[in-house]
């Protein structure tokens, strides 16, 4: 990536010839980009599909570094104790928020900056093809009557299982939480019949649904997907729930703010592009931006919600 | 498929396969780089690729990765990938004895051996292996695990207490990061690098290249002359593939069977097919000495487990380890949704994947046919030239396998306990066992307590899940049992004489 | 299980006595974080009773290892090293033990100014393969030459595939 993305810098500046020089230039050298996750992951996808078109915009090549590990925390941390010179970036989602909700890492508004929102992905729930349950009121009225018996797969101190803590809250379920692990052990596990329901993406779900071997119940957004158009969304199907995974850029603490604006502004730009917006669309992300302020008031609120979860649910 | 075939043979395709074999082999000869790591630094290239030379190219390389390993492992005693660990055990005295050629010549026909059989079950009964993936839940995967972790006892050989003292330790090793059942963090001793755990990488090539290297300065000259004999042997008579064919047949059927499961991996394959080849061997005695069948057992093994891992991967869209997630995101990125629709969907897909699968595995095996030759020049160099640079190659590789400074302490702390564990000759394989499973036991256990709300009996409702606890009951007391047999049978014939 | 000889030995082995007393502090440490372990609120186990039983038993293990070493009993050792060298009864010149430790010294060097400072990692690596390679040789006139050469041509390959073929991020 970074080689052709460098030629292809060198012939833009050629060709457009001497920037006007601003206080400090930024960009000028390549920006690491930070993925607390392993490369082939979807973090690591949807960033990548990003970086193609931010390295364009921003006029310098960006380099992915996966530093996988900890719950995401390793490379979180590594992000955040970086130089602030707004060539060490972090993307990450909620999972920094969960992190920081079980006391794996130290996280609050003095350790990172803002810079943007991109991209976020909704929650289905999901079940056997040839379960008894056949509807998303189903599963929650089964939950409800009969606390602690419909087993509900999760990773135990990760994004999802927060979430499964969150749907429980709204509609008064009581599920059996099964460590299964991430999406696809947590399917394998459904497929098999080991656990009863748990949350899917709905980008990968769809040809299981094809091919009979799961049912979708709800999307828990506010619209219906596109690659499920038969499924209802939570609220049609009787309850509110939003599950929503987000994805963030974030800076290390101290970064100048004409740098933050820099790369928030590319961001915004190349949300934008329709070509990206389809590109992302094809793997079932939703191409929504957030400037730094948005986002933040997001992020505050989602970890002040999930520390209490935590707390209540008796995790640490 | 026979279209596949063709357009793998006479385009460029056949070009991208070559590079990505040949380069899947530098990767596997050299300690510390891993298939895995090469094929994620390799993915942002194939996004400009077409679908088919993506694929193409990054089977190339787990193909040629799986098999690279053995080179350094028979030659030098380090493994050059995990999955070679056994490979040093016999390959290496068996060179050193004089016979270098012939150790490669067996492992590299274990390995295209354990290939093509891995490719027929790919090709014929994927669909029905998927099966397998989805019915073992927890209690099954538990009771496997511990079924092999009785292999400790076997691979302990006659120091059974220093080799549970290993396996102990080993097992406690996994234990530090972030416990996957709770997400806690747990034994961390508040230091945050730890939170990640202890990685396989460093600590394997810490404790097998660093100390092997420590050990061979201390006879840097009894060592020098070792394997300069003759490269003769490379290519074993079929007269050898018959007699090894038994071998060969188990082995892989162990590889595949292992690879579907996710998460357990080449390594344990070789390790389970390298125990139970020495179960049932006539001389086990010559096991860790440079047998021929350890050596055998140990390639057709890990090279079976890689159509085994691609069978959950194309069917399910589950992948077994981070060579197989790369795989998978590049079909992602192509928007080729692995899963039971995509034989439906993109047979083409599914045909060149299956087509490379195989042609790759030719290829390997002539390439290191021919490649040995070069290999054994490169024996003849001194060592105080290749220590520092294969050094300099685990650090940064170390390294660049998570991003992560930390690694390298790891790494190089591992290579002193390594030495030290040999100084006093407590045995390694014990200890690695013990590093690979109690993770997958603790997780898989404590999975089917939180599905049967506390109940330990409810692996008593799940048959597949008891045969595999009688089984390991059963290789638990089996040697004690046969020597008794064998006593008894011994003192007949002297009472009737 | 093999049941050992119960032979006697005139020596008192010291490496498997330092062994057993330092995998039971080891074991010992452990079990004594993993008590503090809090329970998990699905599983009866949670995080801290595989760490305590492993502990335990390592403990218990290392006991069994140091009262045999006491008692003068045989211990067996490992046929199937997986590490090549350490060969029973033989002699090895103080000054190999030297090399190794020089060897081992250069590495953590090497990592440590990689991982710390700003030298660039052409300029290390070379500097590392030349002089160690110097040291590990024969150390004639000729070597040195051979050990710059070697740390050039090696250090610049090494740079080359790294970090421009690879684009592997250096610390």
């Amino acid at each position: 990536m970074k080689l052709p993305s460098l030629i292809l810098t060198i012939a833009l500046a050629a060709a457009i010839g001497p920037l006007p020089v601003l206080a400090q230039a930024y960009p000028e050298r390549p920006i690491r980009v930070i993925v607390p996750n392993e490369a082939g992951g979807s973090t690591d996808r949807n960033l990548r599909v990003i970086a193609r078109y931010l390295d364009k915009e921003l006029g310098t090549a960006i380099a992915v570094l996966n530093v996988p590990g900890g719950g995401t925390s390793i490379g979180s941390r590594q992000a955040m104790e970086a130089a602030p010179d707004g060539y060490t970036v972090l993307f990450n989602h909620q999972a920094l928020l969960v992190a920081a909700a079980m006391g794996v890492i130290e996280f609050g508004a003095d350790d990172v900056t803002l810079a943007a929102q991109t991209g976020s992905e909704y929650l289905a729930v999901v079940v056997n093809g040839s379960s008894e349950i056949k509807s998303f009121d189903e599963l929650i009225t089964a939950a409800t009557a009969n606390p602690d018996t419909v087993r509900y797969g999760v990773q135990v101190g990760a994004f999802n299982h927060f979430a499964a803590l969150d749907m429980e809250a709204a509609t008064g379920a009581d599920f059996r939480f099964v460590n299964t692990g991430g999406g696809g052990p947590t399917r394998t596990a459904l497929l098999g019949g080991h656990i009863d329901a748990s949350f899917t993406t709905t980008g990968d779900i769809e040809q299981f649904v094809t091919s009979g071997q799961l049912r979708v119940l709800a999307v828990n957004a506010p619209e219906r997907s596109a690659a499920l158009p038969d499924v209802p969304t939570s609220s049609e199907a009787g309850h509110e729930v939003l599950t929503e995974l987000r994805y963030w850029w974030w800076l290390p603490a101290g970064v100048p703010e004409d740098r933050r604006q820099v790369l928030t502004d590319a961001l915004r730009a190349v949300m934008a592009n329709p070509e990206l917006v389809a590109e992302l669309a094809a793997l079932e992300v939703r191409a929504t931006f957030e400037d730094a302020g948005q986002a933040q008031e997001a992020v505050e609120a989602q970890l002040a919600r999930m520390q209490q979860l935590a707390k209540d649910e008796g995790l640490r | 498929m026979l279209e596949a075939f063709a357009h793998l043979l006479t385009s460029s395709a056949f070009f991208v396969m070559a590079a990505g074999v040949l380069v899947g082999i530098a990767v596997g000869i050299l300690p510390g780089i891993t298939t895995g790591m090469m094929m994620a630094l390799v993915l942002p290239f194939t996004y400009g690729m077409s679908s088919t030379d993506a694929v193409v190219l990054l089977i190339g390389i787990y193909v040629g990765g799986v098999s690279g390993g053995l080179v350094t492992a028979t030659l030098m005693r380090m493994p050059g990938e995990p999955n070679a660990i056994m490979t040093c055990l016999d390959g290496y005295p068996l060179a050193k004895a004089g016979h270098p050629g012939r150790a490669l010549g067996l492992g590299n026909a274990g390995s295209i051996v354990g290939g093509a059989i891995s490719w027929v079950a790919l090709v014929l009964i994927a669909q029905p292996l998927s099966r397998v993936a989805i019915v073992f839940g927890p209690w099954e995967q538990f009771a496997l695990v511990c079924a092999a972790l009785v292999m400790i006892v076997s691979l302990s050989g006659k120091s059974l207490l220093k080799g549970l003292i290993a396996a102990m330790l080993g097992m406690l090793l996994a234990m530090p990061g972030i416990d996957p059942s709770s997400g806690l963090q747990r034994l961390t001793f508040g230091a945050g690098w730890l939170t990640a755990g202890l990685d396989i990488l460093p600590v394997m090539i810490g404790m097998f290249a660093l100390s092997q290297i420590i050990a061979d300065t201390l006879h840097l000259e009894t060592n020098q002359a070792v394997i300069r004999s003759s490269m003769r042997g490379i290519l074993i008579s079929l007269h050898d593939y018959v007699r090894h064919g038994r071998n060969m047949l188990r082995s892989s059927l162990i590889g595949i069977g292992i690879g579907i499961l996710p998460g357990v991996g080449a390594s344990v394959s070789s390790i389970v097919a390298y125990t139970t080849a020495k179960k049932v061997s006539k001389e086990p005695e010559k096991f860790g000495k440079g047998s021929e069948e350890a050596i055998v057992a140990a390639e057709s093994a890990n090279n079976a487990t890689t159509g085994g891992t691609l069978i959950p991967v194309l069917t399910l869209g589950i992948p077994g380890g981070l060579a197989d997630a790369v795989l998978l995101s590049a079909l992602i990125l192509h928007n080729l949704q692995p899963g039971p629709m995509l034989y439906v969907r993109s047979p083409e897909i599914v045909n060149t994947i299956l087509a490379t699968h195989l042609v790759a595995h030719v290829m390997m095996f002539s390439l290191m046919t021919v490649g040995v030759l070069l290999f054994a020049r490169l024996m003849t160099i001194s060592r105080a030239w290749i220590f520092p640079a294969v050094l300099v190659i685990c650090v940064v590789s170390t390294f660049a396998l998570n991003n992560r400074p930390a690694d390298i302490w790891v790494m190089l702390a591992f290579g002193v306990v390594g030495y030290a564990l040999e100084y006093v000759k407590a045995p390694l394989a014990p200890l690695l066992i013990g590093f690979l499973l109690a993770p997958l036991a603790e997780a898989q256990l404590r999975t089917g307590l939180m599905a049967s709300g506390g109940d330990f009996l409810a692996i008593f409702d799940r048959p597949i899940a008891v045969a595999f606890l009688l089984v390991g009951i059963a290789m638990l007391a089996w040697p004690p049992v046969a020597a008794a047999i064998r006593r008894h049978r011994q003192e007949q014939p002297l009472a009737g004489s | 299980m093999s049941t050992p000889e119960p032979e006697k030995t005139p020596r008192l082995d010291l490496a498997d006595l330092v062994f057993g007393i330092v995998m039971l502090a080891g074991s010992l440490v452990v079990l004594l974080y993993a008590m503090a372990l809090p329970p998990s609120p699905y599983d009866p186990l949670g995080p801290g009773a595989f760490p305590k039983a492993l502990s335990g038993m390592l403990a218990a293990l290392s006991l069994v290892l140091i009262a045999r070493v006491l008692l003068r009993r045989t211990v067996a050792r490992s046929e199937t090293s997986l590490v090549y060298g350490v060969e029973e009864g033989e002699r090895v010149p103080l000054a190999r033990y030297l090399l190794a430790i020089v060897l081992a010294a250069a590495t953590v060097a090497y990592s440590a100014l990689l991982i710390f400072t700003d030298l660039p990692f052409l300029l290390l690596t070379i500097v590392y393969i030349a002089a160690l390679g110097f040291v590990l040789s024969g150390r004639t006139p000729r070597d040195l030459a051979i050990a710059v050469a070697v740390g050039i041509g090696l250090g610049l390959a090494t740079d080359l595939i790294f970090t421009r073929v690879l684009l592997i991020e250096l610390p």
